[in-house]
C-alpha cells in the first residue's frame, strides 16, 4: 500500500527549503532520518544550517551524499543477489553513458569498470535490480534503519534515479523530496531511461506519482530573496508553473530588472557593485570575479549583472521563450540569485525588460 | 545484541569452522590443541579488531595463518602452480533485532553463509598491490616457509560490505583473560581496560576534564607561579620569549598514564592474582553498557575453589541478560554453569552442543559439580565404572591385553558410581560419544536390563553396556573369583584362605586394597569376561 505520508515539495529559489527540511528533522527527534543531497556543497550547507539551529547534526539524522547513500546503504548490502564476483569497491563517475555498447546481460561489464567500480549512471539501476532479485531486502533493511528519507535537490535526479526514488516512495519509509524543477543544473544520471522527464518535465512524473497515490505535492512559492520585479521576470520563463511570490519588502534606490549598454558596464559596476554571472568562462567579465551560472546555485547576492549568451540575447530581444529552451534553467538560477536587482549587458531594446540603466 | 554464530577460516588451526552460540551463556570446551583459545581470540578480533591486546593491523604475525594452508601454498608455488594465497577470515553473525536500527546498519548478505543478518567480517588477506610479490616470494626456494606479513592488510567490514570503525558498533565486547600466558603491556593496561569496559562515554569525558583541570591548577599554585616568575627573569638570557613550566597539557599526557586503580589503598597490580581476576570479571559484569558481549578465558585460573565458586555464582546471577562466551578446562565450572551450555570442539574441528539435554540432568550436575564430565567429553573412548576398585581392575586388564594403559590410547576409565551412569549416558548419547559401561549385575538381571533398556541392543549409538548375566556373581569380587582360582587370588593378595566365602568376605571388605594389589601384581590373572569384552 503506497504511503500517502510521502511528500514532494516544489520549492522556489529563496523559499528557505533547506531550513524547512532541517527544522522538520529537528522537530522529529523520535524518528531516524537519512538526509540525502547531491553535492558536497549541499552537504556543507545542510550541516551549517544544523549548526546554526541546533549546534550540530543530531544523532537521529545522517547527512549523506546521494552516491554515498546509494553505494553504502543500497548497492553493497545485497550486491550478491545481482553480482557476487567482487566487492563493489567504489564508484566511477562518468559524464554521459557508461559502457554504451555492452548488453545488460553482461552484468560485470555493463555495470562495472574493472569489475569493482560501479558506474555512477548505473548504480541506481543496479540497486533497483538488487531490490527485485532479493525479495525487497534493500528496502526492508532501510526500513529497519530509517523511518524517513529526505532528498534535497530532487530536480537533479534523472534516469534510473527516478526509478530508485519511486522504489523508496513505495517502501513504507516516509519520503520527503524537495527541490525546484526550474533549477535543474546537474544530472545525476544521463541514462536514456526516463529521459522524457528531464529538467522541468519531471513535474509530469510527479503528477503521475501523485495520481497513483505515492505522494502528495506541495508548492513552496514564497521567496524571501527576490523582490517582485525579479519574480515577475523569472515567472515569465515558466508559464504553467506555480508563480514565485516575493515575501520581502525592503527597498533600495535600484530595484528590479535592467538592461546595461556595453559602454556603460564599467559605470554600472562602479555604482552598484553587482556580482557578475556568466554562462561559462568564454564570456567577458569586465575585470570582475565572475561566477558561472551553475556554480552560483544555492548562493545569494544583493545585485547581479548577467553576461548573456547569444540565445539569451535573442530572448531579451524578442521575448520568445523558445530561444532559451536549452538554457532556461541556468538563466533562471542566475536571475533568482539576486535580492534587489538583476541587470543584463545588452545594447538593444527588449519588450520584457523596458528599463535601461543610464549613467 | 547477541551473536548467533561465528565462522572462522584460516585462523590458527581453525579452518572452515563454525560455532553456534546461544544468546546467554556459552561454555567452550575442548582438549588442548583444539583451538579453544583461538575461538575466543577470533571472536575478540572480529568484534574489536584487537589481537593480543593490540590493534591487529600492528600485530599480524605469521602464526596467525593456518600452518597447513601456508605449507600447501608454498609447496604449490614451488611447483610453479597457481594457488589461492593464505588468508584469515572471521565472520560474526548477529541475531537480527528489528528494533535496533544501529544493528541494521551492519545488515546485509555479504557473508560466507549467504545469510541476511547483521554481522561483521574481519579479513587478513594479501594486499591487492602485493599479490605478485607474494607469489614470487613463495615460489622462491631460498625463502623460509613463513608468510611475509608485510604483504598483508586487514579489512574490517559489516555484512553490508561497508568498512566499520569501533564507533559504528552499537555494542561492546569485553575480554577477560586470566591466564598467565599473556603479560600486560604497561602498568595501567588494566585500568585502561576497566575504563573501556565499565565507564560510559560521558563518564570518560568527565574523568578527562577533571584531570585537565587538575593539571591546569598546578601552574596556578603559589609555589609554581613564584618559580615561573623566577624563570621569566632568568630565561631572558636564553630566549626573548617567555619561559615557564607547566604541566603537559597535550594529549600525549592524558589521564590514563597518571591514574591507576587501587584496591583497599593498594595499587591494583600489587593485589593477588586471584583477587585481580575476580575484580576484573566482576567489573566487566557490572559494566555500564548493557549490550556487552563478555568473553572470559579460563576463569578457574588463579582462583581457589571457594573463590571460583563465588565467581561462578556472580556469572550465573548477573549475566542473565547478556551473552557470555567462556572457555574452561574445569569440569566444576562446566557443571556449575550448566552443562547444557556446552560448546564442544573436537580435534577434527567440529563443534557439538547438548541441545535437548533433560533439565534434571543439568540440575543433577549443577548440584553435584564434582563429577568429571569433562573427561567423558574429551576422551576418544570412555569406560564408565562403578568405583575405584573397578577402575583399577579395568586398567590392569587393559594393559595386559594391549600392552599400555588405556589413557595412552586415549581411552579414559572413569569411575562415576552406578547412580550417575544414566546421566553420563544421556550426555554421551546426545554427543554420539564412544562409551562403554562396566557394571555389576547386583543379582537382579531384570532390574539391570530395565535400567539400561535404551542402550542394550546397541543399534542407535556408540554406547555399550557390559555386565555378566549370572546373578550368582553380583559384583566385581565374585566375578574375579569366578574367572580365577582361589589359589591365584590368594597369591596376589598374599592370603591363605581355605574357602571361597572367607576370601570373598575379605575382598569385599577391603575393595580398594584388593584392587590395588590386583593392579600392581606381577602375577598373571584372568579378566572376567564382561570386563574383557569392554576392553576389546
Amino acid at each position: 500500500m503506497p504511503s500517502s505520508e510521502n511528500k514532494i515539495i516544489i520549492a522556489c529559489a529563496g523559499s528557505g527549503k533547506t531550513t524547512r527540511l532541517v527544522t522538520e528533522a529537528l522537530a522529529n527527534r523520535d524518528r531516524r532520518i537519512a538526509f540525502v543531497t547531491y553535492t558536497n556543497n549541499n552537504i556543507r550547507e545542510i550541516i551549517k544550517r544544523f549548526s546554526e539551529l541546533n549546534s550540530g547534526v543530531p544523532k537521529h539524522v545522517d547527512v549523506v551524499t546521494w552516491f554515498g547513500f546509494l553505494l553504502r546503504e543500497c548497492a553493497r548490502p545485497y550486491q550478491r543477489s545481482k553480482y557476487a564476483e567482487k566487492r563493489i569497491e567504489s564508484l566511477l563517475f562518468v559524464n554521459g553513458q557508461s559502457a554504451k555498447y555492452i548488453k545488460e546481460t553482461d552484468t560485470k561489464r555493463h555495470y562495472f569498470a574493472n569489475g569493482e567500480l560501479i558506474y555512477s549512471d548505473k548504480i541506481a539501476k543496479f540497486v533497483v535490480e538488487c531490490e527485485n532479485r532479493s525479495s525487497q531486502r534493500v528496502t526492508a533493511r532501510l526500513r529497519q534503519i530509517y523511518t524517513d528519507v529526505f532528498i534535497d535537490e530532487f530536480q537533479d535526479l534523472a534516469g534510473w534515479d527516478l526509478e530508485f526514488a519511486k522504489m523508496l516512495l513505495q517502501s513504507g519509509i516516509r519520503v520527503m523530496l524537495v527541490g525546484d524543477p526550474r533549477q535543474h543544473i546537474y544530472s545525476t544520471n544521463p541514462s536514456s531511461k526516463n529521459k522524457q522527464y528531464l529538467g522541468i518535465e519531471i513535474v509530469k512524473l510527479l503528477e503521475i506519482w501523485k495520481k497513483d497515490g505515492l505522494c502528495t505535492l506541495e508548492p513552496m512559492s514564497g521567496t524571501h530573496r527576490c523582490n517582485a520585479a525579479i519574480c515577475e521576470y523569472a515567472n515569465a520563463l515558466w508559464p504553467g508553473m506555480d508563480a514565485m511570490k516575493s515575501l520581502g519588502n525592503d527597498t533600495t534606490d535600484h530595484d528590479g530588472v535592467f538592461l546595461v549598454a556595453e559602454n556603460a558596464v564599467n559605470d554600472y559596476i562602479k555604482r552598484h557593485s553587482p556580482q557578475v554571472l556568466r554562462y561559462d568562462k568564454r564570456a567577458a567579465t569586465y575585470g570582475c570575479e565572475a561566477l558561472n551560472f551553475g556554480l552560483a546555485k544555492g548562493l545569494e547576492f544583493g545585485r547581479v549583472l548577467i553576461v548573456p549568451t547569444g540565445p539569451i540575447k535573442k530572448y531579451l530581444q524578442s521575448g520568445t521563450l523558445s530561444h532559451v529552451k536549452a538554457s532556461r534553467d541556468k538563466l533562471h538560477v542566475a536571475v533568482t540569485r539576486a535580492r534587489h536587482s538583476v541587470a543584463f549587458v545588452f545594447d538593444g531594446q527588449s519588450p520584457i525588460v523596458p528599463t535601461r540603466f543610464s549613467p | 545484541m547477541h551473536i548467533d554464530r561465528v565462522y572462522i577460516d584460516g585462523f590458527k588451526r581453525l579452518t572452515n569452522f563454525t560455532v553456534e552460540l546461544n544468546d546467554r551463556l556459552n561454555i567452550i570446551v575442548g582438549d588442548n590443541e583444539t583451538g579453544k583459545t583461538s575461538v575466543l581470540e577470533a571472536i575478540t578480533l572480529v568484534l574489536t579488531r584487537q589481537y593480543d591486546g593490540r590493534t591487529i593491523d600492528y600485530a599480524i604475525d605469521p602464526y596467525i595463518f593456518n600452518a597447513t594452508t601456508v605449507a600447501e601454498y608454498f609447496a604449490r608455488r614451488r611447483r610453479n602452480e597457481q594457488a589461492p594465497p593464505p588468508r584469515v577470515l572471521i565472520e560474526a553473525y548477529f541475531h537480527d533485532e528489528p528494533t535496533e536500527p544501529a544493528l541494521a546498519k551492519l545488515k546485509g548478505g555479504n557473508n560466507t553463509k549467504n545469510e541476511n543478518c547483521p554481522g561483521l567480517e574481519l579479513r587478513i588477506d594479501v594486499d591487492p598491490d602485493h599479490v605478485e610479490s607474494l607469489k614470487e616470494y613463495a615460489a622462491d626456494n631460498s625463502n623460509p616457509v613463513v608468510i611475509p606479513v608485510e604483504f598483508y592488510r586487514v579489512t574490517w567490514r559489516s555484512f553490508a560490505s561497508n568498512g566499520v570503525t569501533l564507533r559504528d558498533l552499537p555494542f561492546r565486547a569485553a575480554t577477560i583473560d586470566t591466564s598467565l600466558a599473556r603479560v600486560y603491556r604497561g602498568p595501567n593496561k588494566y585500568l585502561a581496560q576497566v575504563v573501556n569496559d565499565v565507564l560510559t562515554e560521558s563518564q570518560r569525558r568527565q574523568l578527562s576534564l577533571a584531570y585537565k583541570k587538575l593539571r591546569h591548577g598546578f601552574s596556578q599554585e603559589p609555589g609554581v607561579t613564584a618559580i615561573n616568575d623566577h624563570l621569566e627573569q632568568q630565561g631572558n638570557r636564553a630566549t626573548n620569549k617567555k619561559l615557564t613550566i607547566q604541566m603537559d597539557m597535550s594529549s600525549r599526557s592524558s589521564w590514563d598514564n597518571a591514574i591507576t586503580a587501587h584496591l583497599d589503598e593498594l595499587p591494583f597490580d600489587c593485589a593477588g592474582k586471584g583477587e585481580q581476576c575476580r575484580v576484573q570479571i566482576r567489573l566487566a559484569i557490572a559494566g555500564a553498557e548493557q549490550s556487552q558481549v563478555l568473553l572470559i578465558e579460563e576463569p578457574e585460573n588463579h582462583l581457589s575453589h571457594s573463590n571460583l565458586n563465588k565467581l561462578i555464582n556472580d556469572i550465573s546471577n548477573d549475566c542473565a541478560d547478556r551473552q557470555v562466551i567462556l572457555t574452561t578446562h574445569s569440569a566444576f565450572v562446566l557443571n556449575k554453569l550448566g552443562i547444557d551450555n556446552l560448546r564442544l570442539i573436537s580435534h577434527s574441528g567440529n563443534t557439538a552442543s547438548l541441545t535437548g539435554l533433560a533439565p534434571d540432568t543439568k540440575d543433577y550436575f549443577m548440584k553435584l559439580p564434582g563429577y568429571d564430565t569433562l573427561r567423558l567429553l574429551l576422551s576418544k573412548r570412555s569406560i564408565l565404572v562403578e568405583g575405584p576398585s573397578d577402575e583399577l581392575v579395568v586398567q590392569r586388564a587393559y594393559k595386559d591385553k594391549h600392552g599400555k594403559l588405556p589413557l595412552e590410547h586415549g581411552v579414559d576409565v572413569i569411575s562415576v558410581g552406578a547412580l550417575a551412569f544414566k546421566r553420563f549416558l544421556e550426555i554421551a548419547e546426545l554427543l554420539n560419544l564412544d562409551v562403554g559401561v562396566v557394571t555389576d549385575n547386583d543379582g537382579d538381571i531384570a532390574a539391570l536390563q530395565a535400567k539400561y533398556a535404551g542402550y542394550l541392543n546397541g543399534e542407535n549409538s556408540k554406547i555399550r553396556i557390559f555386565y555378566d548375566s549370572d546373578k550368582l556373581y553380583p559384583t566385581l569380587e565374585p566375578q574375579l573369583l569366578k574367572a580365577n582360582s582361589r589359589q591365584t587370588l590368594n597369591t596376589i593378595l598374599g592370603k591363605k584362605y581355605a574357602d571361597d566365602a572367607t576370601l570373598l568376605k575379605d575382598m569385599s571388605g577391603n575393595k580398594t586394597d584388593c584392587a590395588l594389589k590386583m593392579f600392581e601384581t606381577t602375577e598373571t590373572w584372568k579378566t572376567p569376561e564382561y570386563i574383557a569384552n569392554a576392553i576389546e
